[in-house]
Parts: structure tokens; sequence; C-alpha cells
């Protein structure tokens, strides 16, 4: 190839490469809203989850949409908690989980009683595979 | 005076009056740091919006209120006529119990707390044996160491009363009414009045504002008071529990004080409390709610009973503390010092072992005690209704 021709076809790949890394982390997930939060895995084989957590005031129940991503997969027996890991408790109401389709599960009723440091605990099956994963949220 | 005299004379006299008008309107230097303003703002404003409760359909209604205010008095709601709800939430003392413990028929083993501000409650009763302001006002008018009726009772007493008639103005014929509808009507009247008892506004709440205004210019809030804020937000951790515009998360805490009685008898709080609630038929998502959404249920559906509930106490809002003194579920603290110095000095070997690393002692010293101290008494020095 003619040496113009290869630099211009390397900064185009590399003008690719950056706009790529410059996209938020959800352009390539099953989510493309960007208030959606990446919940993290306990095992690197999880498939990729995300919250979508309303406003958050201590006390007041507030709810959430978390979204799995493994499509095909039936997904089951989802739980939704929280604790505070620095206070040894947990949430003091049970949230309602609704399948709402689309891999989505809607949490309601979550109430952080008290401000600091919470710790979202999400558990789902996906076909007969039981996954973890948690999310750090700050209580004001 | 002549001369030079008379303009010399009257710059004294005025750098004078100034020292003087100074002296007597010393403003108060701003502690807080920017973090600490941004933390007030969360125990604002006061007093929220009242709203309506759609569980009580008389909520609101003037003659409902009106009806209320009298039976809160009235001898007739105690099955032999020598008790009023007034006998132990005393509106001469912001409507709480000077008392350790209050004495209904027989000895109570608790401090009855103020109903000002009980609207906002989430949970109600130092067990939480209630969901509702309406279910709480009756149930002490049917338990037989308070008031003593049962709902047959209580409405052949009403019957013969001159209150029947303020009743059948708000909610019928009375002779109509099953004794358990009953009631649950003088419990909503009671409620609708109750409801009307907000405090006033305090020299926190005024700081608090002028801080969300800006205006640092004119501070009267007392330096105690300011170090007090910062000791609840900061070393004493105070607002874990104590937060918002009620200084109450409205949950419930194993507090450290004994919850054994005389008589090889336990106060088991939160954990009977969920027991009598999840029995009573008077709760939000019971028959007698008025609201068809049965919007406030989800709490009570929602709750998880849990075994650290056991001698847990709910968290009383701080609003009215410079007020209802002695303090805790058993009224065993007489003074806010006594608190404060419970918290310094808490046990914790009395703490649950496998249980909620919050309390711990503080490491208050005798100034620090004093402040908070201070800034208690500040949130509570509002107005209360009469």
């Amino acid at each position: 190839m003619h040496a113009h021709a290869r630099a211009q076809r390397g900064a185009f790949l590399w003008g690719l490469i950056t706009a790529i890394c410059m996209l938020p982390s959800t352009a390539f997930a099953c989510v493309s809203d960007d208030a959606f939060l990446p919940l993290t895995a306990e095992r690197p084989s999880a498939p990729e989850a995300f919250v979508l957590i309303d406003p958050i005031t201590a006390v007041k129940p507030f709810a959430m949409t978390v979204r799995f991503c493994d499509e095909g997969a039936a997904i089951s027996d989802v739980t939704v908690d929280a604790t505070m890991p620095a206070h040894r408790h947990g949430m003091n109401y049970q949230p309602d989980i609704t399948n709402i389709g689309e891999q989505a599960f809607k949490a309601e009723n979550l109430v952080f009683h008290m401000p600091g440091h919470w710790q979202l605990a999400v558990s789902a099956r996906f076909d007969t595979e039981l996954y973890n994963y948690t999310l750090d949220i700050t209580v004001k | 005076m002549t001369g030079l005299w008379r303009p010399i004379w009257a710059i004294l006299v005025t750098l004078s009056a100034g020292q003087v008008w100074a002296s007597h309107t010393a403003f108060a230097e701003l502690l807080l740091t920017p973090a600490q303003i941004d933390q007030a703002q969360s125990f604002g404003p006061w007093p929220p919006p009242r709203l309506k409760d759609p569980s009580n359909h008389v909520s609101g209604v003037p003659e409902a209120i009106a009806f209320g205010q009298a039976l809160f008095s009235s001898p007739v709601l105690s099955v032999n006529g020598t008790q009023a709800c007034i006998s132990c939430h005393r509106p001469e003392e912001a409507f709480a119990e000077p008392l350790a413990t209050s004495q209904g028929f027989a000895p109570l083993d608790r401090n009855s707390q103020s109903v000002v501000n009980a609207a906002f409650n989430r949970w109600f009763g130092w067990d939480g044996s209630t969901d509702n302001l309406w279910a709480q006002s009756l149930h002490p008018i049917i338990d037989n160491a308070e008031m003593g009726h049962t709902p047959r009772s209580l409405k052949e007493s009403l019957l013969k009363s001159d209150l029947r008639a303020r009743y059948e103005a708000v909610f019928g014929d009375p002779a109509q009414d099953d004794p358990e509808r009953l009631l649950v009507n003088v419990g909503k009247a009671l409620s609708a009045y109750q409801e009307t008892l907000v405090s006033g506004r305090s020299s926190f709440d005024q700081f608090r504002d002028q801080l969300a205004d800006g205006d640092l210019t004119a501070l009267t809030y007392p330096a105690a008071a300011q170090r007090g804020f910062q000791l609840f937000v900061g070393k004493g951790r105070c607002h874990f529990c104590h937060m918002g515009p009620h200084f109450t998360n409205g949950e419930f805490q194993d507090a450290g004080i004994p919850y054994l009685l005389p008589g090889n008898r336990v106060d088991s709080g939160r954990f009977g409390g969920l027991k009598a609630l999840f029995d009573s038929p008077y709760t939000l998502a019971g028959p007698y709610s008025d609201d068809p959404d049965r919007s406030g249920a989800w709490a009570t559906k929602a709750v998880r009973p849990n075994h650290a509930d056991f001698g847990a106490f709910r968290v009383p809002s701080l609003r009215l503390a410079a007020k209802t003194a002695p303090f805790m579920h058993d009224g065993s603290l007489a003074t806010l010092t006594d608190v404060v110095t419970h918290y310094n000095e808490i046990d914790m070997e009395r703490m649950h072992t496998d249980g909620i690393a919050i309390l711990e002692p503080l490491g208050l010293n005798q100034q620090e005690i004093d402040d908070l101290v201070a800034f208690l008494m500040s949130i509570g020095d509002g107005d209360i209704p009469q």
C-alpha cells in the first residue's frame, strides 16, 4: 500500500479506537441509558448486570430497576437486599421484586434508614447458575 | 458647650451608644464548616407540610378535630371515669408524662411520650405496635392497665355522656354503630385532633434557615449550640438515628437501657410490638382503613422481624427533648445531661454481641457534653400548642 494511504488508514483506525474508548460502558451492554450503573459480579463469568436507582432519601422508600444481560437465559430467584457493613445491619423492610420483562426486574420499598455506606446485594439464577452482584452506595 | 467641644462630645456620645448597641446585639460567629452547613439543611425545614391521613376520613375535618379535642380530656374514655388521655399526656407538660412511668389503672412500664408532632411518625408507641395514629389512640382505651374499656363498655359510656351529640354530628347516630366501629371512630376523632398538635420553630430552625438563605450577618445562635451540632453530626454520631426534620429515623434501636421489669417480666420492645401489630385489625392494611389504595400499608406488610428487635425501642424525635423529661422508654434518665452521659459511657457488654456496631462510648469531655446538651435544648425551644 502507498505510504500515504497506510498513514491515513492508521490514523483512521486510531481515531476509531479512541472513539470507541470514549463511549460509555453501557453502549455495548443491554442498556442504553447512561443512568444505569454497572453491578460488580462476584465471579468473572457472571453475565453483566446494571441498576437504575431512583433518588434516595434516607428513611423514605425508593425503587430501582435491575437489568441483566444474558439474552436467552431464563432468569429466576432474583433477590435484592442491602446492608451497612460498618454497622453490621441490613434493611428493616423486605423489598418487593417484580419481573417487568426483557430481563429487567423492579425492586420497590427499599429503605435505607441511616446515612452512610450501604452495600446493595443482588442475586439471580440464570437457567441453573446462581450469580451474585454488589454495588456500594453512600447515603447522605 | 462651646467651640470644638460640641462636635467632640457628639462623637464621644455616638461611639458610646454604638458600643452599648453592639454589646446588646453581639452577633454570633459562624463555627460550622461548609460541609456542616450543608448537613444542617437536612434537619429542616420545619414545620413540614401537614397532609391529610388517607386512612382516616375525618382527618382535617374541623368538627372531628373539635370533637377529638373534647374526647382527649374526657374521662368517659376510661371504664370507671377516672382517666383521660390528658392524665398521661399532660398539655402543661408538652402533652407528655413528667413521671418516669405512667399510671393507668395499674402502674405502667413505660414513659408516655408526647403526642405533639406524632402525626409525622411511621410507627407509634415505643414498640411500634401500631402503624397509624387512630389505632395508637384507641389502644389505651381498651387496655386493661390503662383505661380499661371494652368496645361495648365504651359505647355504653358514650351513649350516656354529653359527648353523644358531638359524636353524632361527625359520624352519625352512635347507637347504630357496632362497638368496634364506634371505638375506631373515637380513635379517628382523637387522631384528627392530635394531627393539629405541631411544635413551633425553634432557635435551631431559625439558624438553619438563616444558613439556607446565606444570611450570615446577624447570627444569634450561640457558639455552644453550634459546637453541639458539630458533635451531633461528628464525634457523637447522633444523626445516624436522629436525622431529618424530626430528628429521628422512626425506626428501632437497642440503646443499652435495661428491659427487665419487676416480677420476672421483660419488656421485649419492638419484638413484642411486631407481634401485636401482626395480630391487630386496626392497621393500615386492615378493614378499618379508609384508604382504598392502602397506600401506607407497605411498611406493615414488608417489615422484617429480627431477633435483634428484642429490647429495641422506637428512636424518639428530639424535637421536644427540651420539654419532655424524663427520657428513654422507661423514663430512667432524668435530664438530657444524663442521656448524653449514658451514650458517652455506654456499656458494650450490655449491647447485643452479634449485633449492630453503632453505639459505642463517645469519649466526650465535660465541655463537649455541655455543648451537645445546649444543642439539644435549642432544637426543642419552639412553642408547644395548647
